[in-house]
């Protein structure tokens, strides 16, 4: 402690009491321990102040080596510059005595402990004992990096001991991440000792140790004045600033003293997440405990949502967009799965913390060395992720991104999807060295790729052995089942948010997609679902949910939350809009409809056109014409753009009497549609209605639509009229 | 005489002005759709930006032979648009590219100071096109150039955050770039906004499409994000940038097919139209390359202002 | 506007097809789109036509110059900005010609003036109508100089009479064309509106600022003169744009029918007088009488008047078919892409700077862009080799077949379907000079 003395100028009183520890605390006493730091580190500045005054005259300005913003908390935070020494006495006697309620009172502590640690830094300077400020010029190239994420994040490694076995891995892991250390007390000198040499250049900065930890600080709030704009003693923007960025997390390990712990509240404020081995009170999205040193990084690049930098994919064989295009023929097979010619499936589970080790590939049964050329094999693909934002929901959309993953490799080849894909590898891949890992780490890279906000942790099994396929085909089959049961289970009634898809606006302007569980966009590619997961992972996209509000009228689909946000969207030009009627107030189509459905001439029921369908309808208008008259972000009552699945919904034009009203639509829709039509119509109690609607091997023409109604009896007839 | 009912639109919103340079010149700022005084009582013209590079390469002849060989020189050729009466200069720094030419980054920042120096006029500095090199001499830039706020061009969806962090380090101004679409306009200034440039640093460039060449489009774009920025659209409430040099690109502007008449007065007018549409569209800041076409341009907008 | 199913609520509901429609549907679906009118079905009770006329009127009057195919169509407005719909009827380009010329001065401008014709991708670019403008003040010259430019000159013609007695001498002679009779600034509105109704022809008249317009338009109106064209005498730029705003704004948003007529200006020649043009294009005018016009200034001014009019919700498409850029041989590399108009174009420009001549074959996805087209099914690999083989690029050069980045995914199966080797281009149109480089190299 003789250093420290030395360094401040201080007596050993004050520094002994700061430097007592605890190795666990509860709430209320984890902030009485910080309040007791922070009131202490302010006696202890005063001392060194006056100490400091006597020797180099009050009116010495404080300031540290190469920096132009003076003591940059407080001039960040405070707004106070060109602090001479007596100012800072000043200063640091008008703050108040820490109050030790809540957690408030903590962030009261870590200020007033960071403010006189940095005081006693700069006297340190003064005194010719300074170290570990980093000045503005390397701020301005690194803080460059950190705050456009070239550099993920920081690390401030804090406590520590001598010897720890876990260090060198822990510093590896991090460099390999291209993540910055800033190391304070003991670390410092347990990195020494394990051999790590530390220095800019190895983006591992040492700090100095006790009141050293601010140096972490004063970068952050720099970074924020220097590249956010920030004014200084703006607090609320720093604030918000430092929220986001730069990216800090504090691993804290072993006994904490009460400095530290004031300091730790310092850090908070600070946008950092902390996370400890010891047994602190844990506060979301602040403190978190980890007692397995060698996972302490990766729970903080979580805790801090730091994106860690995805490294290129390192296949035997070429990868990416260009070669997801390729043919694989039978003569050039190595090897293929699925296709009816053997077992397959994929499946992408989202599964609690511990039931994944991120990275890992697992290959069970023969790897691709000890299959005979030509062979059809069983094969499971079996990815595992976990991610605090991830669930159920995700599951699907994640999955789907297999069949890119797989056919970005050269001389790979996928189709299909579930327990229905289809994998060939060549012979060419073979040959290159492609292995059934290469197929699992392919697997891995995607989803890190497009979803690390959701996966953090990603895992994949490669199974090519039979025996061992048992237990995760039950579950995988569960899986489907489940999901599918689920989106069938989702009702309008039963959410309280639809979702809009603008993506279509940037060529029908006035368009807006409003995409309920029961009413899929109308170009039939989003469902609620979907919609759904696509806010999560782009909160700022294209869907954004849209709470329904109070129903207005239930039978024509009428809600005022969706009203007001299709009026504002459409600036006016759509008042309202029906869910569930194409008479009243229809939802506007924007021009990728899959299908339009049209009020047939007599008023009784209603022609569906699907785009595949080129030929003449009843309604005397081809599908070009229909949609050229009815596309462009306009309501035009009596006609609408739909996608396919909302046919088979219960809420298909509910307003005007659902699907009995249809009595016309091509042959291939039927087609399309499959036996899902007739179970529906078989369902609602009209288990006739598939062959009493017509198609253009019955008519083509209105009259010969309404005789053909009147011939079979078809059940519009006995509806009301359309209007 | 027959009364008129009353035609302006009470938008409640308008753009934000926004400083520029030495502070003198000031983009920005309308409450209306363009030039109608009756709704928008700005009486600011648009400013124009007359195009500068340091490497002639790729640089129309027709455009080069325009400047009786000032072009020649990047500081010279900007003082030459001074004269002309540009209100900015764009700096476009092709030769950093070194299959292009030979500018390092010492020659960059030189040669923005002189401009700077010698024309004291607001700076806009765009990069090569190759993201490794624009990464590493915009930041220089920014960082050299201090007495000046430039606008550091351009930051997209994909690639924003290094040059946006280096222009705030600096205190500039980034222009975001969107390719003809309002949302996607909108989505960069939300990005930027989210990143912690704030709103009077942000200009935008929405793609003005040259006449001819889809001009259409970026018309009816323009138009949108203007009227929803008036009418209260915050994240587009930011100056709108249009380039209209891309007029030289177009093949019926220059081409010496007999019957078009004569191609420099064709190409002045190509240009003159795709400007006038621009700012008649709510374009704050346009980027000229033909000393014939801004001097015409300038001239109409300042009368269609009312005054300077 | 009506909707379609407003319009149907008021036909005969027969299907009887008389107006040339299947159903009574398609034509109510026509009229909503404005692409047919009301008259055409001749079984509909004439209070519905009553009835709906009033409601669906366009706020601006359509007024049609000339007879024919050839008829120019002004107004008939619907919106304020293109992107709300469309803009109806291109506006309208005239030069004029004096009567005190002599008959070979006479013909060389109406020669000059066919010669601004300019044929563009499918369309033909002109000059719409030739001006004869009475500076005489006499009736024998005037129609001496009409009957030389109909000599040469089969478009619609307009009169520039500011003498009524010179005017019923004119149309007496020419009613049958239909010519708008532009009289200026006059006392005599309306003994213009009278003689001009009683000849069935359209008229125009200026007058200083909107009150003053609005007030003539009135006169016009109460003489029984429905197709009218108002010249609201701007004189300088400023005045041009915020008095055609006003006219129109009050008309569309206001339904302030004096002022709902097609606008418009008589300028001089040079540039000033283009740049009123290029005003009035964008901002509401429907009609712009020049002295003079240079091929110069014709071309870029006809390109704006296309790109403002055309209809936004409509993608503008290029023709299928095989672009050769630069001067492509026997080894030039062959791209493709859709025909969305934009698409064509930024590629088409990125593929000039890289300065490496290229096959481009463009192929027909119904105005798709490339992404757009895929997805939809417009733009599969069995479609682009049949471009191919339809413009027989395949035999012209054994160069690289360049994919479009995009569309990597159709790669395998267009090697397929080609039976020769493909590279995968770029995701972005702007690296394709990069692209080129590599690959030519
Ligand atoms: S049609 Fe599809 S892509 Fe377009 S807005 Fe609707 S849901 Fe979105
Ligand atoms: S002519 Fe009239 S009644 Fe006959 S089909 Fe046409 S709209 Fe119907």
């Amino acid at each position: 402690m003789g250093g420290l003395e030395e360094r401040y100028g201080v007596g050993a009183d004050g520094i002994a009491y700061l430097s007592e520890t605890v190795t666990a605390a509860d709430v209320p006493g984890l902030l009485a321990f910080a309040a007791d730091g922070a009131d202490a580190a302010v006696s202890l500045a005063i001392e060194c102040l006056v100490n400091a005054i006597g020797e180099f005259g009050g009116e010495t300005i404080m300031e540290y080596p190469e920096t132009g913003y003076g003591l940059p908390l407080i001039t960040g935070w405070k707004g106070i510059e060109g602090l001479t020494l007596s100012g800072a006495l000043e200063f640091l006697r008008s703050l108040p005595k820490t109050a030790a309620d809540g957690l408030e009172g903590g962030m009261e502590a870590g200020e007033k402990a960071m403010y006189s640690c940095e005081i006693l830094e700069a006297v340190a300077y003064l005194r010719g004992h300074g170290g570990g400020f980093v000045p503005d010029r390397v701020i301005r190239e690194l803080g460059l990096v950190l705050v456009d994420e070239t550099i993920p994040g920081a690390a401030v490694f804090l406590g520590g001991e001598l010897g720890d076995p876990t260090l060198p891995d822990t510093v590896r892991d991090l460099q390999s991440k291209g993540m910055l250390g800033l190391v304070a007390g003991e670390y410092s000198r347990a990195m020494e000792a394990a051999g790590i040499r530390m220095g800019l250049d190895r983006m591992l900065y040492p700090l100095g140790d006790f009141a050293g930890l601010v140096h972490a600080l004063n970068f952050a709030v720099r970074a924020a004045l220097i590249f956010g704009g920030v004014t200084p003693g703006d607090k609320t923007r720093l604030g918000k600033y430092l929220a986001k960025r730069p990216k800090v997390v504090v691993l804290q390990t072993g006994p904490i003293s009460k400095l530290e712990a004031a300091l730790a509240f310092a850090a908070l404020l600070h946008g950092a997440a902390i996370v400890t081995d010891i047994d602190l009170p844990e506060i979301p999205k602040a403190i978190k405990v980890c007692k397995d040193r060698s996972d302490m990084l990766q729970v903080g690049i979580e805790e801090r949502g730091i994106n860690v930098r995805l490294e290129p994919l390192d296949l035997p064989v070429g990868y990416g967009p260009a070669f997801e295009g390729e043919i694989i023929r039978k003569p050039d097979t190595y090897v293929e799965a699925g296709g009816s010619r053997s077992r397959s499936f994929e499946i992408l589970l989202s599964v609690g913390e511990g039931e994944v080790e991120d990275g890992k590939v697992e290959v069970v049964g023969p790897e691709i060395d000890g299959i005979a050329e030509g062979s059809a094999i069983p094969l499971a693909m079996v990815v595992k992720v976990y991610g605090a934002g991830m669930h159920g929901d995700l599951e699907p959309v994640l999955e789907r991104r297999f069949h890119q993953s797989i056919n970005y490799a050269e001389g790979v080849w996928h189709t299909g999807q579930r327990s229905s894909n289809w994998v060939r590898v060549s012979k060419f891949a073979k040959e290159k060295g492609f292995k059934f890992r290469d197929l699992g780490r392919a697997l891995i890279h995607g989803i890190r790729r497009e979803f690390s906000a959701v996966a953090t942790r990603v895992q994949a099994t490669i199974i090519t052995d039979p025996a061992e396929m048992g237990e995760i085909a039950r579950i995988a089959e569960e899986s489907y089942a489940a999901r599918d049961e689920r989106m069938r289970g989702l009702k309008d009634e039963s959410v309280g948010n639809f979702y809009t898809c603008t993506m279509c606006q940037s060529f029908a302007p006035g368009h807006i997609c409003i995409i309920s569980p029961e009413r899929v966009g109308l170009c039939g590619a989003i469902n609620w679902l979907d919609a759904k997961a696509s806010n999560e992972l782009a909160p700022k996209g294209p869907n954004a949910p849209v709470p329904k509000g109070e129903p207005v009228d239930a039978v024509k689909g009428v809600w005022d939350g969706i009203n007001d946000l299709v009026r504002a969207a459409s600036m006016g030009s759509v008042e309202k809009i029906c869910m569930y009627s194409f008479m009243d107030s229809p939802m506007t189509s924007c021009g990728c409809f899959e299908v339009v459905v049209g009020m047939t001439v007599d008023m009784q029921g209603v022609v569906l056109v699907d785009r595949d369908f080129q030929g003449m309808t009843p309604l005397g208008m081809k599908f070009s014409t229909l949609a050229g008259s009815i596309g462009g972000g306009r309501q035009t009552p009596g006609f609408m753009g739909i996608g396919k699945k909302y046919i088979m919904s219960d809420k298909f034009i509910s307003a005007e009497g659902g699907l009995p009203r249809v009595a016309w639509m091509p042959s291939g829709l039927k087609r399309a549609l499959g036996p899902e039509l007739a179970e529906r119509c078989a369902e609602i109690g009209y288990p006739d209605l598939p062959s009493q609607i017509a198609d253009e091997t019955v008519t083509t023409e209105a009259e010969g639509l309404m005789e053909w109604m009147a011939e079979v009896g078809h059940p519009a007839l006995g509806m009301d009229p359309l209007m | 005489m027959a009364e008129i009912p009353s035609v302006a639109e009470k938008y409640g919103s308008k753009v934000g002005e926004v400083p520029v340079g030495h502070g003198d010149y000031v983009a920005g700022g309308a409450g209306g759709m363009p030039f109608l005084s009756f709704e928008n009582p700005s009486k600011r013209r648009p400013m124009i930006a007359g195009e500068v590079r340091d490497s002639l390469v790729g640089y129309p002849e027709l455009a080069a032979g325009m400047f009786s060989g000032r072009e020649k020189d990047p500081a010279d050729w900007a003082m030459m648009w001074k004269e002309i009466g540009a209100d900015m200069i764009f700096l476009r720094l092709t030769g950093t590219d070194p299959s292009v030419g030979t500018t390092t980054a010492e020659d960059a920042v030189r040669i923005v100071k002189e401009i700077d120096e010698r024309t004291r006029l607001p700076i806009m500095v765009h990069g090569c096109g190759v993201q490794e090199i624009d990464h590493e001499i915009l930041p220089r830039i920014c960082s050299e150039v201090r007495d000046t706020r430039l606008i550091v061009s351009c930051v997209e969806e994909e690639d924003y955050k290094r040059l946006s962090a280096a222009a705030m380090a600096g205190g500039h101004h980034v222009l975001a770039f969107s390719n003809l679409d309002i949302n996607l306009a909108k989505q960069m200034n939300i990005l930027l906004s989210d990143f912690g440039v704030e709103k009077d640093n942000i200009f935008m460039d929405p793609l003005m499409a040259p006449l001819g060449m889809g001009l259409d489009y970026s018309y009816s774009v323009n138009e949108r994000i203007r009227l929803s920025a008036l009418r209260g659209d915050r994240m587009l409430q930011v100056p709108m940038v249009c380039h209209t040099g891309e007029a030289w690109d177009v093949a019926d502007a220059t081409s010496d097919e007999p019957g078009l008449g004569d191609p420099a007065h064709r190409v002045a007018w190509w240009e003159a139209i795709t400007a006038i549409c621009a700012m008649m569209s709510g374009a704050d800041l346009l980027v000229m390359r033909g000393p014939s076409a801004a001097d015409m341009v300038r001239v109409y907008a300042e009368e269609l202002a009312g005054g300077s | 506007m009506a909707t379609a199913i407003e319009y149907f609520k008021l036909l005969p509901k027969t299907n009887c097809k008389d107006c040339g429609q299947p159903t009574c549907l398609a034509f109510a679906m026509l009229l909503a789109n404005q692409k047919a009118k009301l008259e055409d079905c001749p079984h509909v009770s004439g209070e519905a036509v009553e009835a709906m006329k009033e409601s669906s009127a366009p706020p601006v009057n359509t007024v049609k110059v000339g007879t024919g195919e050839n008829a120019v169509a002004m107004g008939g407005e619907n919106v304020l900005y293109r992107h709300e719909r469309r803009f109806e009827n291109p506006i309208a380009y005239a030069v004029s010609v004096s009567d005190s010329w002599d008959a070979p001065r006479i013909a060389e401008a109406v020669a000059k003036a066919k010669s601004l014709a300019f044929d563009r991708v499918g369309m033909v670019f002109r000059l719409d109508l030739v001006s004869v403008s009475n500076d005489s003040g006499e009736s024998d010259e005037f129609l001496a100089a009409v009957d030389a430019v109909l000599a040469d000159w089969d478009l619609p013609i307009m009169f520039e009479i500011n003498d009524v007695g010179v005017a019923e001498a004119a149309l007496s002679r020419h009613a049958a064309l239909k010519p708008l009779v532009y009289a200026g600034e006059t006392a005599d509105v309306e003994a213009f509106a009278k003689l001009a109704t009683k000849h069935g022809c359209p008229l125009g008249i200026r007058a200083k600022g909107v009150e003053a317009a609005a007030d003539a338009a009135e006169i016009a109106a109460k003489a029984g003169c429905k197709d009218l064209v108002l010249d609201l005498g701007a004189s300088n730029l400023k005045e041009c744009l915020e008095w055609q705003t006003i006219a129109r704004r009050a008309a569309i948003n206001r339904k302030f029918r004096p002022l709902g007529h097609p606008l418009m200006n008589r300028v001089g020649c040079g540039e000033y007088a283009v740049a009123t043009a290029v005003l009035s294009t964008l901002k509401y005018g429907s009609l712009v009488v020049f002295d003079g016009l240079e091929p110069y200034e014709a071309l870029p001014l006809f390109t704006l008047r296309q790109n403002i009019y055309t209809d936004p919700q409509v993608p503008i498409q290029v023709k299928q078919d095989l672009y050769p850029i630069g001067d492509p041989g026997p080894h030039s590399p062959i791209m493709f892409t859709t025909n969305f108009s934009l698409t064509y174009f930024t590629v088409r420009a990125d593929i000039e700077k890289s300065k490496i001549p290229v096959w481009l074959q463009i192929v027909n996805t119904e105005g798709l862009s490339v992404l757009t087209a895929y997805s939809a099914g417009k733009f599969e690999p069995e479609r682009v080799a049949a471009a191919f083989e339809e413009s027989g690029v395949l035999d012209k050069s054994d160069g690289p077949v360049v994919v479009p980045g995009l569309v990597a995914r159709m790669s395998g199966k267009l090697s397929e379907e080609i039976g020769r080797d493909v590279v995968v281009g770029t995701n972005e149109s702007k690296d394709i000079p990069k692209h080129l480089r590599e690959i030519t190299s």
